[in-house]
Formats: C-alpha cells, sequence, structure tokens
C-alpha cells in the first residue's frame, strides 16, 4: 500500500507552527548530535510547507470560478518543492543515528509523534522502528542498561 | 534473570516467556498437523497466543521504573510498531508506551 501525505491535513497538523516570515527555529550548534540537526531541519520544512499552504488557500479564497483551475495549478506546482523537502525531512528524521541521551529522547518523541499524526506515511512508519533501536543503543551505551 | 523491581521488566519478560511458549505451540500443531490429529494442538495454541497477546498489552501498558525497564519497553515497542502504527485500537497504546519509556529515561537522567 502508498500512502502520501496530503498536503491539505498537513495544515491541521502544522496548525502551531507559526508561518508568517518563518521565524527563527532553534538551531542545534555544529557538530550536535545529528537527530537534533534532522529535526531542526524537519521543523523548517514543516514551515515552508505550511506556508506555501497558507499562500495557496489565500490564492483560492481569492480566485474568480473561471480561473479557479489555473490557481490550483499553480498552487500545486508552488507546493511541491517544499512538499518533497518535507517528505525528506521526515525520512531523513527517523534515520539520524543519535549520539546522545538528549537526542535519543528526541528522537523517541519525534517518533511517538509522528506515529500520533493524521499524515503518517507508510515509509515513516516503516522506518519507526529502527528508529526506536537506534535511540536505544544509544540509551544502553549511556544509560547502563543491563538487559 | 528477570529484575522483578521494575514492574515493565516483569512484563516483558512474561511476553517474551509467552512468545517462547507461543512458537513451541505452533511447532506441536505443525506435528499435530501431520499426524492428523491436531485439534487439541490447535486449541492450546489459541489459548497459549491469546495469553501472548494479553500479555504484550500488559506490558506496553506498564510504566518503567528505571532505564533498563524503559529500554526493554522500547524494544517490545519496536518489534510490533509497523503493525500496531496500521491498527487504531493499539496505536494509542504504542504512542503511550514510547512516552512513558522515554519519561522513565529522562528522569533516571536528573
Amino acid at each position: 500500500m502508498t500512502r502520501t501525505t496530503p498536503r491539505r491535513a498537513i495544515i491541521a497538523g502544522l496548525a502551531a507552527t507559526p508561518v508568517a516570515g518563518l521565524p527563527a527555529i532553534a538551531e542545534p550548534l555544529p557538530g550536535a548530535d545529528p537527530v537534533l540537526s534532522a529535526l531542526a531541519e524537519h521543523r523548517r520544512a514543516s514551515a515552508k510547507m505550511a506556508a506555501a499552504l497558507a499562500r495557496s488557500e489565500a490564492a483560492f479564497a481569492m480566485v474568480d470560478r473561471d480561473e479557479v483551475w489555473k490557481v490550483v495549478r499553480e498552487a500545486e506546482e508552488a507546493e511541491e518543492a517544499p512538499f518533497r523537502a518535507l517528505l525528506a525531512a521526515e525520512n531523513a528524521a527517523l534515520v539520524a543515528q543519535p549520539t546522545t541521551v538528549a537526542g535519543a529522547l528526541a528522537l523517541l518523541a519525534h517518533v511517538a509523534d509522528r506515529l500520533a499524526s493524521d499524515d503518517l506515511t507508510d515509509r515513516e512508519a516503516e522506518l519507526a522502528p529502527e528508529a526506536i533501536l537506534a535511540a536505544v543503543a544509544v540509551l544502553k551505551l549511556n544509560g547502563g542498561a543491563q538487559s | 534473570m528477570i529484575d522483578q523491581t521494575d514492574p515493565a521488566l516483569a512484563a516483558c519478560g512474561e511476553y517474551q516467556r509467552l512468545c517462547g511458549e507461543t512458537e513451541a505451540a505452533i511447532e506441536a500443531y505443525r506435528l499435530a498437523v501431520q499426524a492428523g490429529d491436531f485439534k487439541h494442538a490447535e486449541a492450546h495454541f489459541s489459548e497459549v497466543n491469546a495469553s501472548r497477546m494479553a500479555a504484550l498489552d500488559i506490558a506496553l501498558k506498564t510504566r518503567p521504573a528505571t532505564a533498563d525497564g524503559a529500554v526493554a519497553l522500547l524494544r517490545l515497542v519496536a518489534a510490533n510498531a509497523e503493525d500496531m502504527a496500521e491498527d487504531p485500537d493499539h496505536k494509542p497504546t504504542l504512542i503511550a508506551a514510547i512516552r512513558a519509556a522515554a519519561d522513565a529515561i529522562d528522569g533516571a537522567q536528573q
């Protein structure tokens, strides 16, 4: 089964993401845990996707009936790049290997958030177990887990 | 040896034990089918498998008290994540288990 992320549905998922001007997103320091960098990129891609969708919604609200298909086509084209970037960032976040406990915990929180999301993709569902085990590997190294 | 001081470790251990019993029941069922009399083996498998599924549900709902328990819980989650993510009845349990494990580890770090 192939499931793609419905673009309109993303709006709801990103409702909490500020859009106007894409405000600064906390950046991990250079050399930081790869998971933290990947999650920052995911937040950036989510914000850009939300902005593209907001522009589309605004255009739809103003369009004349005769021009609707033209506007829809333009909106689809404008959304394509941020949509692909978001999918890539979603995958990258789940395959990033944590190197710190903070990264492992952030990865677990991200996995839980994505599993809870209405726009979870099949690929994310496939990657979730490996992401959890990647977090476990770091936690075992740092937490002294015996099992 | 299972550390009984963490309920999550005990619950995960019980699930693993029942996984072993289920595998043995499947093998017994396979042999019984070959022998042509599988009714008893089929009933035994159904019983053991139901116990295994119940143990999985309990383990996923047990909050770990230690980092070791959290790691055991996360391994259990990882082993079942892909299937349970597709199941709306079980998905909330899966998500709650991940958050509970992360909380336990975070707490152990403090």
